[in-house]
């Protein structure tokens, strides 16, 4: 039998489906999804949203060529989303910041000067004098930022290092702007704080209701019977973007 | 060589109704799943952003009720290259 690389890609793509939907095709083996080809499958979390979908990506050569909804994560079992799509394809834009740059005017640091590749050992140089400079106006002078999505470990590391290391309380993550108000949304509109359920809850739901969010159209892959044999009586969920 | 899978949801009376909407686009091919309402689709043929405009535009076909995308592969191969024989 004669295969071109395009009929194996194509039938690879084909058995992922198949598999997620739990969909038996005649002639399609799902086992030969990841099977044969000579790419290198690794594990990788999509960043572009909250749901928190576990993607697998076929490398070749160190450059990734295929992705795939990862069929064993709890969250997403196999499905994937259209942002998805994007995330081998992110990976190589021109745009992307690939080293240090350090706003400079006739080659010395000016912070209204203009951006310019530098050297690790500049920029790290050049952080730990403005950092020891700062730190000379006391704890107040220095301060980090940090992010929601860090570890817990990572966190921890922040915190010791700014609280016990420096002496400063000039620690924020993201996280309080962002959550902090949508705790006190909740307590004062529910009495209780969230999140209040599980992904799980939704395969168990006999019904959602929804306003202002259409969930066919954007955490679809946490409901992926969504509308259909599971839930006969729903309908097709108006668009409310 | 750019190839996309995805299941579109239907409700499984529409099915058939859908699966051939969904083929009057460029690169489209419905290969099974109409009775249970989740078709297997495949996406192929564009460069760059093509293939995900085409299935956000699933979303407008009339008894889409989502569509998830799977698999997707883009390299720059040659695509009738043998690989089995």
């Amino acid at each position: 039998m004669k295969l071109t690389r395009r009929d194996f890609v194509k039938s690879n793509a084909v058995a992922a489906a198949a598999a997620a939907a739990g969909v038996t095709l005649p002639g399609i083996k799902t086992a030969t999804a990841a099977e044969g080809d000579d790419l290198r499958w690794d594990k990788i979390a999509c960043r572009f949203c909250g749901t928190g979908c576990s993607v697998l990506v076929g490398v070749k050569d160190g450059k990734i060529m295929a992705s795939q909804g990862e069929p064993d994560a709890p969250v997403n079992k196999g499905l994937n989303c259209i942002k998805g799509y994007f995330l081998p394809k992110i990976m190589y834009g021109k745009d992307r910041l690939t080293q240090p740059l350090l706003r400079k005017k006739n080659g010395k640091y000016d912070k209204n000067g203009d951006f310019e590749p530098v050297s690790w050992d500049e920029a790290f140089k050049t952080m730990a004098e403005k950092w020891v400079a700062a730190r000379k106006k006391g704890p107040k002078g220095i301060g980090m930022f940090g992010s929601g999505q860090w570890t817990v470990w990572e966190g921890y590391a922040a915190s010791k290092l700014l609280k016990a290391g420096f002496r400063s309380n000039s620690l924020e993550p993201n996280a309080r702007h962002c959550i902090a108000s949508a705790v006190g949304a909740f307590m004062r509109g529910f009495g209780i704080d969230e999140p209040m359920g599980c992904y799980d809850d939704l395969e168990h739901a006999d019904a959602f209701v929804l306003w202002g969010a259409n969930m066919a159209k954007r955490v679809f892959d946490l409901v992926k019977d969504f509308g259909t044999s599971k839930s006969p009586k729903s309908t097709r969920p108006s668009t409310t973007y | 060589m750019n190839v996309c899978s995805a299941i579109v949801h239907a409700k499984p009376e529409n099915a058939v109704g859908v699966s051939s909407r969904l083929e009057e686009f460029p690169g489209v091919e419905v290969h099974g799943g109409k009775d249970v309402g989740k078709l297997i689709v495949t996406v192929e043929g564009g460069e760059d952003d093509t293939l995900a405009d085409i299935m956000a535009k699933f979303g407008d076909v009339e008894g889409v009720i989502s569509t998830v995308m799977i698999y997707h592969y883009s390299g720059e191969e040659a695509d009738s290259e043998e690989v089995i024989q």
